[in-house]
C-alpha cells in the first residue's frame, strides 16, 4: 500500500430545495503513508465533506476513495480499527463522563477498558475523566474526541480541525501529541485553517479551493513557489519610488514595502531584465533576490489568486 | 461477536441513562404514594385483586414506556451528535441500528420486570398491613361488548365480546405469564420504536404519534369502517400484552391483533434499515 488514502474525482452536491451546493467538485487527492498530512482551505471550501466522505459518514457522493487500501464507505468496516476518526466538534452524551464515554465505545470495538485510561492520560484528561461532559469546555471536547481517536491505536488518523477551542497551550499539546504519534509511524491526516498551525506540524499539504485541490505537495514547496523578487536601489527613497515607477511602466507589479525594499512580480529567473531595466535608468540596484515566502502568503495566493471569484461560494 | 460487542455496549448505554430510570422510579413511586396513601384511610389492600389491576394498568403502560425507550435511544443520538461518533467506531450501519434494537427490547423487558416486583413488594406490604391475600369472590363473569374497556372483534363485522373469568386458574402462575406478555408486547413496541425514531428523529413525534393514533385515529378508522379498532401499531401492541390471557378478571380479547403488531414492526424495521443505511448522518454542507 503506497498510500494511506487516495480520493479520485470526489464529488458532493446537496440539495437544498430547489437549490444546489457543489461542496466537493472533483476532488483528486494523494496522502502517503507515515508522516502528517495537512488539508487547508477556508471555510465552505469542502474540507469536512471530504472527510465525512472518508469515514463513511456521507454515503452518497461520486467519485472512489480508498482508505488503507479499500474503497470507502462500502469496505470500511475491514479497516475500521486501524482508523481513528474526529469529524468536525466530536459529539458524546453530556450527561456521562467522559471515561464512560470512551468506555461505551471501546465496549463497541472490544477494546480493553485499561485503553481508556490511556487515552484520557495521553490527551491530559485524566483527572476530569469522572466529570460529565457537558461540563467540559470546548477545548476539553475537542481532547476528548481526540482520546476517542486514539482509542484504537490506530494507524491512520483523520482529524477535522483539532485544535478548533483550544487555548495555546492545549494547541500545543496537541501538536506534540500528532507529532509523536506521525514520528511513532503512524499517517495523521489533519485538516486546519490555522496556517501556523500547519507550518510547524505539516509534512505535506493540500490546499482546497471551492471543493477542488489547487496545491499538493511538501510545505517547502508551498512556500518556494513564489513568483516575485525583492529588490533594495542605491540611495535614498527618491530613488526607490524612481524605480518603483520604472518596473511598474515595465509591466510589473511592485509594492514598496515599509523597509523600503521592492517587491516585484517577476519570476526569479528573469530577474537579470530587471536590473538591466533599472540600470539603463541610472538605479543601481544593491540587493536582489528571491522573495521568502511565508506559508500564510502562499496560502493566500492559491486560495484568492482569482480575485474576480473572491467572496463567491463554491 | 462484534454484533454482541455493539449489543452489549448499547445496553450499557441504555442502563446509564436517565430516561429509563426515571420512568422506572416514576412509576414505582405512584405505586407506593397509591399504596401509603390506601393505608393511612384505612381501605382494605385486597392482594390479588390490587395485584391484578396494578399489573394491567402498568402493563399497558409499559408497552408505551417501550416505545418511548427505543426511539429516545436513537434519537437523542441524532439531537447530540454522538451518532457520528458511534459510527465512525463502528460503520456498519445495519449493525449499529440492529444493535440498538436489540438492545432497547432487552432493556423495555428489563424495566417491566422492575417495576412489576416493584409493584408487587409495594403491595404485598401494603396488604400485609392494611388488607388480606385472599381474592374477592364477585368477579364479573361476562358484559357486552359496548361496555367492555377494551373490545376487539372476532368477525371483521363483529362486535360480540366474552370476558371469561377462570376462578379456578392458579393466580402466581397467571400472573407471571401476563408479566412475560408485557415484557414481550414492551420489548416489540421497544424495536418499533428505534425503527419510527431512526426514521422521524424526534422521541416526542413517536410517542405524540403513537398517543394520537391509539385515541383517535385507529379506533375511529376501525369503527368507521366497521373493522378491527386493533389494526394499527398503536392498539395492536398494547393489545398483545392484554390479549388472550386467563388472568382472572380480564377480558379474552380475540383478533389478528398479534399478526397486525408483528407486521406494523417488521415494516418499520425493514424501511428503517433500508433508510439508514443510506442517509447522510451529517446534515449540513461544508
Amino acid at each position: 500500500m503506497s498510500a494511506a488514502i487516495e480520493i479520485e474525482g470526489l464529488r458532493k452536491v446537496y440539495r437544498r430545495g430547489r437549490r444546489q451546493i457543489t461542496a466537493v467538485d472533483g476532488l483528486d487527492l494523494e496522502v502517503p503513508v507515515g508522516g502528517v498530512f495537512g488539508f487547508l482551505g477556508p471555510n465552505a471550501s469542502g474540507k469536512t465533506s471530504t472527510i465525512r466522505a472518508m469515514t463513511g459518514i456521507l454515503r452518497s457522493f461520486d467519485g472512489s476513495i480508498r482508505v488503507l487500501g479499500v474503497a470507502a464507505p462500502r469496505h470500511l468496516d475491514g479497516v475500521i480499527d486501524r482508523l481513528g476518526a474526529l469529524v468536525e466538534t466530536p459529539s458524546f452524551f453530556p450527561a456521562f463522563s467522559g471515561a464512560r464515554n470512551l468506555a461505551l465505545l471501546a465496549r463497541a470495538r472490544g477494546i480493553p477498558r485499561a485503553r481508556v485510561e490511556e487515552a484520557l492520560d495521553a490527551v491530559g484528561l485524566a483527572d476530569r475523566a469522572g466529570d460529565p461532559v457537558k461540563g467540559y469546555s470546548l477545548g476539553m471536547r475537542q481532547r476528548l474526541g481526540l482520546a476517542a481517536t486514539i482509542l484504537k491505536d490506530p494507524e491512520l488518523l483523520i482529524l477535522d480541525e483539532p485544535a478548533n477551542g483550544l487555548d495555546p497551550d492545549g494547541m500545543r499539546e496537541m501538536r506534540l501529541t500528532l507529532r509523536r504519534l506521525a514520528d511513532s509511524g503512524r499517517t495523521v491526516f489533519v485538516s486546519s485553517h490555522l496556517l501556523a498551525e500547519v507550518s510547524q506540524l505539516c509534512d505535506r499539504v493540500a490546499v482546497l479551493r471551492k471543493g477542488r485541490c489547487v496545491f499538493q505537495g511538501s510545505v517547502e514547496e508551498l512556500v518556494g513557489q513564489s513568483q516575485a523578487v525583492q529588490v533594495r536601489v542605491h540611495g535614498d527613497g527618491d530613488a526607490t519610488q524612481r524605480a518603483a515607477a520604472g518596473v511598474r511602466a515595465l509591466g510589473h507589479e511592485v509594492t514598496v514595502r515599509d523597509d523600503g525594499a521592492l517587491r516585484v512580480a517577476i519570476p526569479p529567473g528573469e530577474a537579470w531584465t530587471l536590473v538591466r531595466q533599472l540600470a539603463a535608468h541610472d538605479l543601481w540596484v544593491d540587493e536582489i533576490g528571491p522573495l521568502e515566502r511565508t506559508l500564510e502568503e502562499g496560502y493566500v495566493e492559491l486560495v484568492h489568486g482569482d480575485e474576480s471569484e473572491r467572496g463567491a461560494t463554491w | 461477536m462484534r454484533m454482541w460487542s455493539v449489543t452489549t455496549s448499547e445496553l450499557m448505554r441504555f442502563a446509564a441513562r436517565r430516561l429509563p430510570r426515571g420512568l422506572t422510579i416514576g412509576v414505582v413511586v405512584v405505586a407506593i404514594a397509591a399504596v401509603v396513601t390506601a393505608v393511612a384511610q384505612g381501605t382494605e389492600i385486597r392482594y390479588p385483586d390490587a395485584l391484578e389491576g396494578s399489573f394491567l394498568g402498568a402493563g399497558q403502560l409499559l408497552v408505551y414506556v417501550g416505545a418511548a425507550l427505543g426511539a429516545s435511544a436513537i434519537a437523542a443520538e441524532w439531537n447530540t451528535g454522538s451518532l457520528a461518533t458511534l459510527l465512525l467506531f463502528d460503520p456498519s450501519r445495519v449493525r449499529v441500528l440492529v444493535a440498538k434494537m436489540l438492545a432497547a427490547a432487552i432493556g423495555s423487558a428489563a424495566v417491566v420486570v422492575v417495576v412489576f416486583v416493584a409493584i408487587a413488594g409495594v403491595l404485598a406490604v401494603g396488604a400485609a398491613v392494611s388488607g388480606t391475600f385472599e381474592r374477592d369472590s364477585g368477579v364479573v363473569v361476562t358484559v357486552p361488548s359496548d361496555e367492555a374497556d377494551l373490545q376487539i372483534a372476532d368477525e371483521p363485522q363483529g362486535t360480540a365480546e366474552l370476558l371469561e373469568v377462570d376462578e379456578e386458574a392458579p393466580f402466581a402462575r397467571n400472573a407471571v405469564i401476563y408479566t412475560g406478555r408485557v415484557m414481550g408486547a414492551a420489548a416489540l413496541a421497544a424495536v418499533f420504536g428505534v425503527a419510527v425514531g431512526a426514521l422521524v428523529r424526534r422521541t416526542a413525534a413517536v410517542i405524540g404519534g403513537l398517543l394520537i393514533l391509539a385515541m383517535f385515529g385507529e379506533l375511529a378508522i376501525g369503527e368507521l369502517l366497521r373493522f378491527d379498532t386493533f389494526w394499527g401499531p398503536a392498539r395492536s401492541l398494547v393489545a398483545v400484552a392484554v390479549g388472550p390471557i386467563e388472568f382472572a378478571g380480564f377480558q379474552n380479547l380475540q383478533g389478528p391483533y398479534l399478526a397486525y403488531a408483528f407486521a406494523w414492526t417488521a415494516g418499520a424495521v425493514v424501511l428503517a434499515l433500508v433508510w439508514f443505511s443510506r442517509t447522510e448522518v451529517a446534515t449540513g454542507p461544508r
